[in-house]
């Protein structure tokens, strides 16, 4: 209720890195992923500054192998770790001091027969990594590189009798995979894909009596599907199927204002992930003092801008 | 020895080392957990609480019985649940040294196959186990590119027969241990940080060079133990998947891959009670199906029917069930011989089981059921339109005779039928009495919700003029119907609907 905390969130997510508990310790394996939910929600809250970019930026220089970036230094690489890496160097404009043609090489490698994307070498599939693959080559303006076609025709074999779609073929309805394939298609120019009314139906059909979304029916509002919901629904232009001032009061109600940080429901512990998943669903409603957010690139509109269009004069 | 809450690094090592020989020793661990200190020190108590005299009473019992014994090194038979394993090792004297391994008790308990970690200890076990694993890690690559290596000019090893190298020769045996190492250590770390990928991924490395049948199947205890405590693992998920591939590929020809799904089966059900609704969970159940005989998907649907009707409001379940009814579809069209066996009768009536024949009024309050309910219905009219135009005396003059119809479609009539009952139904939940709960609120919401999709379903078909013109004036009444129940999602019914566009007129 009432205001967003942003010097708060502010102090919470600078004070995350300091963190050497065993809890933290064992989240090292997605610092990669840890440090784009952070650093991108900085910039929407205006504190990007807070931030020693060269600092960033050499560490995630650190986490690139051959081919993929992995989570943190001496970890495996991963197309997951891969988006998450380029989607920082786009934020912080250093997309240049990476080899764009190894890492599209990369994930070109990582695309099977069937037009699906294995996540590294030991093949696990999941339309996930479909998004990972169009996201991060879409940024790189390297998109030709893979069977686009393919790709496509993969993510809508996933579409399910209630407009939804999983994270394989059959696979049941869930709002984080509907974000991906939502927005893979929307990156690829596919939305023809989509059913816009039967999925906005479903996806309306996420808020819950306290103005929270869940991810599936039956189960408990989560902050994050303020995110996952609201992007798709965005995408397909359906937002307006959901009362956005009952979901704004309810992500405001997550966060815990002492100490700062948002939480997955109100009274929760915080977390960075909910942290920039809460402020995103807020700029996505256009809550004042937060700069908007691209719902398919999930990164700030004028990162996305600068990618497309250039500089602004 | 007193609980600390401040562990050094030394400790960690220390720790680490009575830790791998706990998993060593006992290789049938199902179960770990990390808990406070004063839990741990209460599992001591109560342990501490058998005496000698029972513990031997005990072993006699379960030698005269006949449950399943599993024999020691040491030669004493003792059963493979119920009994603490470590202490039946004890002698008349039940002193500390004969109680198994020995480890630091205000660290670590370990019986019944279960093993407990106290909290504060876990900082400092991570830290040395990662550090190890990283050790031996780059030990086995190191290897690893020595035995690729062809520039060792090649010479006879000691035993003078064979024409490998020497330095292939030390260095597979240096390798053998390495690889006990990394999977030693690897283990540790894939236990305390379930997602830790480079630690799964090592083990692949290893794993993936052996072919002994019972490595896999320690493996799958690995992955089935991190589960115990993890259960939404997405690591220990895919590595299980990744071992499945793995021993379907390997045995194909052999009756493993169905003894492995119909073990998971069971593995899979006993996560579904303890953690619901889990999204990875029943994806990888869902992943199972399709390596499923059509007896194997026959059975899970009986099997989930029940399941179903304990836990009504689990969707997963639901969605599940849906899969399993899915496949049958696609087989339905395949021409192998043990699909025969599953009628066209069988088929339609293992859908119109699941519109709840057997379930009765008190679920209608569950929304899992409603969903269900409508996929269903998508499913039953999503048979070829051709059916709906069947020849009949009111068939309009435009739309040719078709032959008779084949015996797996829905005629017209039927088709009908099951509209009146669907209707019927919704009308009895839409009336019935508020009882000031939320339940009923919930109920008519759900009934009209139902409505709609019917409607919205309908409306995309071919059907006769009589069923469109029927559809159409369903639309119709769906406005009043949808002002009283759920006046909140107005904006939703009237952009799906157009609702304030109505054609339909009644006749006169």
């Amino acid at each position: 209720m009432g205001e967003l905390e942003i010097e708060k969130h502010t102090q919470f997510i600078m004070s995350v890195e300091k963190k050497k508990d065993f809890d933290s310790m064992v989240m090292e394996h997605l610092r990669m992923s840890g440090a784009y939910w952070g650093l991108t929600t900085l910039d929407l809250m205006g504190k990007l500054d807070a931030v020693n970019r060269e600092e960033v930026v050499s560490w995630v220089l650190q986490c690139q192998h051959d081919c993929g970036f992995s989570g943190n230094v001496g970890h495996d690489p991963h197309i997951l770790y891969t988006l998450s890496a380029i989607q920082i160097l786009a934020l912080l404009d250093k997309l240049d001091t990476i080899d764009a043609d190894k890492i599209s090489a990369y994930i070109v490698g990582l695309q099977q027969e069937d037009g699906s994307f294995a996540g590294d070498e030991w093949g696990e599939i999941d339309t996930r990594f479909s998004y990972c693959a169009v996201c991060c080559l879409s940024i790189l303006h390297r998109l030709d590189k893979i069977d686009v076609g393919k790709a496509i025709s993969y993510v809508a074999s996933c579409k399910n009798f209630d407009g939804g779609f999983g994270c394989t073929p059959g696979g049941e309805s869930h709002a984080g995979q509907i974000f991906c394939c939502v927005s893979a298609f929307a990156i690829s120019g596919a939305l023809t894909h989509v059913d816009r009314d039967l999925l906005g139906w479903w996806l309306c059909e996420r808020q819950v009596k306290s103005g929270g979304l869940n991810g599936r029916p039956e189960k408990l509002a989560d902050v994050c599907y303020s995110w996952w919901v609201l992007s798709s629904l965005t995408i397909i232009e359906r937002v307006h199927w959901i009362d956005k001032e009952k979901l704004k009061t309810f992500i405001l109600d997550c966060q815990d204002k002492e100490h700062g940080g948002i939480s997955d429901r109100p009274d929760d512990a915080v977390d960075v992930f909910h942290t920039f998943f809460g402020i995103a669903g807020l700029s996505l409603l256009e809550y004042p003092g937060l700069k908007p957010i691209d719902p398919a690139y999930a990164l700030p509109v004028h990162v996305v801008d600068r990618l497309f269009f250039g500089q602004p004069h | 020895m007193a609980s600390k809450d401040d562990y050094g690094d030394e400790d960690g090592v220390r720790l680490l080392a009575q830790l791998e020989v706990i998993l060593d020793q006992d290789p049938l661990i199902d179960e770990v957990g990390f808990v406070h200190p004063s839990q741990l020190a209460s599992f001591h108590v109560l342990e501490g609480q058998d005496t000698t005299e029972s513990l031997v009473e005990d072993v006699q019992t379960s030698i005269a019985g006949e449950r399943n014994l599993v024999i020691t090194s040491e030669g004493l038979p003792f059963e493979s649940v119920g009994v603490k394993s470590n202490l039946l090792l004890v002698d008349e004297g039940n002193t500390e040294s004969n109680r198994g391994p020995s480890y630091d008790r205000s660290v670590f308990w370990c019986g019944d196959h279960k093993l407990a970690i106290c909290i504060p200890a876990l900082r400092p076990l991570f830290k040395a186990a990662k550090s190890a694993y990283l050790f031996s890690y780059r030990q086995y690559r190191i290897l690893g590119d020595l035995s690729q290596n062809e520039d060792c000019s090649p010479y006879l090893c000691e035993s003078g027969s064979s024409s490998e190298t020497l330095r292939e020769h030390r260095s597979k045996m240096d390798l053998q241990s390495v690889e006990a190492a990394l999977l030693k250590h690897s283990k540790v770390v894939a236990i305390l940080s379930c997602d830790y990928a480079s630690a799964w991924n090592s083990r692949k490395q290893v794993i993936s060079q052996k072919t002994i049948k019972e490595v896999y199947g320690a493996e799958l205890q690995l992955s089935a133990l991190v589960l115990s405590y993890a259960p939404k693992s997405e690591q220990a998920w895919s590595y299980r998947r990744w071992l499945i591939r793995l021993i379907i590929n390997v045995s194909a020809k052999s009756k493993e891959p169905l003894m492995i799904l119909e073990r998971e089966s069971d593995f899979l059900e006993r996560i579904a009670e303890k953690s619901r609704m889990n999204y990875r969970a029943w994806r990888h159940r869902c992943w199972l199906v399709n390596h499923m005989s059509t007896r194997q998907v026959l059975t899970e649907l009986l099997r989930t029917k029940r399941w179903a009707q304990l836990h009504v409001g689990d969707n997963c379940c639901f969605h599940y069930r849906r899969c399993l009814l899915l496949h049958l579809c696609r087989s339905k069209s395949s021409t192998s011989t043990e699909n025969k066996v599953f009628s066209t009768e069988d088929f339609y009536g293992n859908f119109q089981n699941d519109t709840m024949e057997d379930w009765d009024e008190p679920f209608m309050i569950w929304k899992a059921l409603w969903i269900h309910r409508r996929f269903i219905f998508h499913q039953l009219i999503q048979q070829p339109r051709s059916r709906y135009s069947i020849t009949s005396s009111t068939l309009d003059s435009d739309i040719s005779p078709k032959k008779e119809a084949p015996t797996d479609c829905y005629s017209y009539e039927q088709l009908h039928a099951f509209l009146d009952e669907e209707f019927e139904l919704i009308d009895m939940c839409l009336n019935v009495a508020d009882t000031g709960f939320e339940d009923t609120t919930q109920q008519k919401e759900y009934a009209a919700m139902y409505k709609m999709w019917m409607i919205m379903q309908l409306q995309g078909i071919n059907g006769s003029k009589e069923l469109l013109e029927r559809v159409e004036k369903e639309r119709c009444n769906l406005k009043a119907m949808l002002e009283k129940v759920c006046p909140q999602r107005a904006v939703v019914w009237e952009g799906l609907f157009c609702l304030n566009q109505c054609s339909y007129v009644e006749p006169h």
